[in-house]
């Protein structure tokens, strides 16, 4: 028998649908506003949207101040982000240049990976620009089963793809560890800096072959 | 008439030698150690299957084929199969 869904039951669930919305608006709009006074705080630098480093801006004011002004400038215009990706692409693309550059990695040769990086971004804003529309983890069927909805999924997987190609640039701090690059820089931990501490030159082998000794070949009697 | 004592002493030669050959060559022993162990079991294997009246041949192609990875630069990574029929070695 096919469920038929009640007038009243319909109403109930539109109305908590919309107060799912309003209240992510609600906690979108605080986000913002306190992101505006983290930024008054620091003083005087340009919209942190122009830049995309809200995120930094947030945690480590001076990085941020840095980034964008680098990001801003015209080291920046070899690396131009590539006009396909969206604006949030766009975004992404500058901050991962930026913390390429803070790190002294060679943004040119991570162009392909910074791509599919803002691509990935990308991804995930328009996949939770979806979630939020309709922000329901479980979804009901037309025959009343309930289902996961394939949207949180979505973004899940996105979000997954994002933070693996974020760590394979070293743009999170586990990574750049994992990739051996600090911020620091320096010489990398281990590595020898006293001649006598150097890895000495590997002795050229010699072409010996390496055959059956006589010895073995009789106890085998050449069998075979 | 083998004994696996003897079994062993040939597989012991084997091995011996063959790390002489590797070090006069200059390689590393330890990346070559799976590869040595492999060498004495197929040795000892040989003889075994002998003294039994089996087919040798596949054991002794086995072998062969372990000398030949020997002969070029080991790499753990493509160690030849084994054979699909192994014997028991259960003398003792």
């Amino acid at each position: 028998m096919l469920a038929v869904h009640e007038p009243q039951a319909i109403a109930v669930s539109a109305t908590a649908r919309i107060a799912a919305v309003m209240t992510i608006r609600a906690m979108t709009a605080s986000r913002r506003r306190e992101s505006k006074r983290r930024w008054k705080l620091v003083g005087g630098i340009p919209s942190p949207n122009t830049c995309g480093l809200g995120r930094i801006a947030a945690s480590e004011p001076e990085t941020a101040r840095k980034t964008c002004i680098t990001a801003g400038s015209g080291e920046n215009d070899r690396m131009n982000a590539p006009r396909e990706l969206d604006p949030v692409g766009r975004a992404a693309w500058r901050e991962a240049v930026a913390i390429l550059a803070e790190i002294g990695e060679d943004a040119d040769l991570s162009a392909p990976a910074l791509r599919a990086y803002a691509h990935a971004e990308s991804v995930v804003a328009m996949v939770r620009a979806q979630w939020y529309a309709d922000p329901e983890a479980v979804k009901t069927g037309g025959r009343g089963a309930k289902t996961a909805n394939p949207v949180l999924r979505e973004l899940e997987r996105a979000e997954k793809r994002a933070a693996e190609l974020r760590d394979a640039l070293g743009l999170t701090p586990a990574g750049r560890r994992r990739i051996g690059s600090s911020v620091r820089g320096g010489r990398p931990a281990g590595a020898a800096s006293a001649r006598d501490r150097a890895q000495p030159p590997r002795r050229k082998g010699r072409v010996v072959p390496i055959t059956m000794p006589r010895e073995v070949r009789d106890a085998l009697g050449d069998a075979g | 008439m083998a004994t696996p004592a003897d079994a062993r002493d040939v597989a012991r030669i084997a091995v011996a030698d063959a790390e002489g050959r590797l070090l006069e060559r200059g390689a590393d022993l330890r990346r070559c150690r799976w590869l040595l162990d492999v060498l004495a079991r197929g040795t000892e294997q040989v003889i075994a299957a002998r003294e039994y009246g089996r087919d040798t041949a596949d054991y002794r192609r086995y072998l062969d084929d372990v000398y030949a990875r020997l002969d070029a630069e080991p790499v753990v990574d493509e160690l030849p199969e084994p054979p699909k029929r192994t014997l028991a070695l259960r003398w003792d």
